[in-house]
């Protein structure tokens, strides 16, 4: 057999040929995966903070005494925290990609900043009209849950992801149900259940990047598959 | 070493040109890589790639597109035939390996 002799020296043996693909395979799909894992984790800590802050400083008697105001912005703070570093997060794995798959990952990632800019909007308008800080928490509280809810359903089904898909469907449940329990109250919820859910399903999504032994050779899935 | 009668694809069988076809075969099937990240993934010089690259487009196995008037950036992706080339490579190299691992991998 004609050994193809190269700059890099003598050819390896099949076995460390197939040792440096399978490390090669690895590194790529660690930088270009998304990672639901990481995501996840970001979103359960700001949920799980941001709303349980919430709580502990709303209602008549607060464990913490600070202002609805003050709250608030720590709250919104978080949000916008988790917003960036899942933008940077996708920047980064899509950065210099160009195709079918980088083009519905930066789709999906502006639907995301498109949503909550909505939101915030239509929360600005209906504050037009004098709602109570109650109804104003309650508008953000329940908004947020049910969009962020409804972007994790779609692209669970857009990807055939199950966990992604529960997430979603989660996230809607405990939202619609928890807000009937008020307001300090549906804080609650939104951090342990919310926030929770978000954390337990990043744990889940680590362990199964973990096991996912090298699927190889394979297309690596890159943005919204997930790996896999 | 004595790989039977199995002959391992040379354009592949070398150490940088494996690396530059796995990183491509990762990508999602249509979509393409721009020349620069290409080569963060893989370590090597400008140069470098560049030769391994026009190895692998001269054998059919990947194209590059420029993008831009001028210094725009090129992309790179695996055609068809390099993918099919790849898959067998590493099928062969695994049904290479399979008898003498025996036992130990999965």
């Amino acid at each position: 057999m004609t050994e193809e002799r190269t700059s890099e020296g003598p050819s390896p043996s099949p076995a460390e040929m197939l040792a440096i693909t399978e490390q090669q395979h690895q590194r790529t799909e660690r930088a270009l995966d998304v990672s639901p894992g990481l995501l996840f984790g970001t979103w359960g800590l700001a949920w799980g903070l941001g709303f349980g802050e919430l709580y502990l400083t709303a209602g008549p008697d607060p464990v913490l005494d600070v202002p609805f105001r003050y709250a608030l912005s720590a709250f919104l703070l978080l949000i916008v925290g988790a917003g960036v570093v899942t933008a940077w997060h996708l920047a980064g794995s899509l950065r210099g990609l160009r195709g079918p798959a980088q083009r519905s990952g930066a789709m999906y990632g502006w639907s995301w900043t498109l949503g909550f800019v909505a939101l915030g909007m239509m929360i600005g308008a209906v504050g037009r009209l004098g709602i109570s800080d109650e109804v104003y928490a309650m508008l953000w509280t329940s908004g947020s849950g049910l969009l962020v809810g409804t972007l994790y359903l779609s692209c669970g089904a857009l990807t055939r992801d199950w966990l992604q898909y529960g997430v979603g469907a989660w996230i809607l449940l405990v939202n619609a149900i928890g807000a009937f329990t008020g307001i300090p109250h549906h804080y609650l919820v939104m951090s342990l259940a919310g926030g929770g859910g978000f954390l337990l399903a990043g744990v889940v999504f680590a362990l199964r990047g973990r096991t996912r032994s090298a699927p190889f050779p394979g297309k690596g899935g890159v943005a919204l598959k997930g790996g896999r | 070493m004595e790989p039977g009668e199995v002959r391992l694809d040379p354009v592949i069988h070398a150490q940088a040109r494996l690396r530059v076809m796995t990183t491509l075969a990762a990508l999602p099937n249509e979509d393409r890589i721009a020349f620069g990240r290409l080569r963060e993934l893989l370590d090597m010089t400008p140069g470098n790639l560049i030769t391994h690259l026009r190895r692998l487009e001269e054998a059919g196995y990947t194209d590059s597109v420029r993008t831009g008037s001028g210094r725009g950036t090129t992309y790179v992706a695996l055609t068809e035939e390099g993918r099919a080339a790849f898959d067998t490579y590493t099928r062969q190299l695994r049904a290479l390996l399979d008898p003498v691992t025996d036992g130990e991998g999965p």
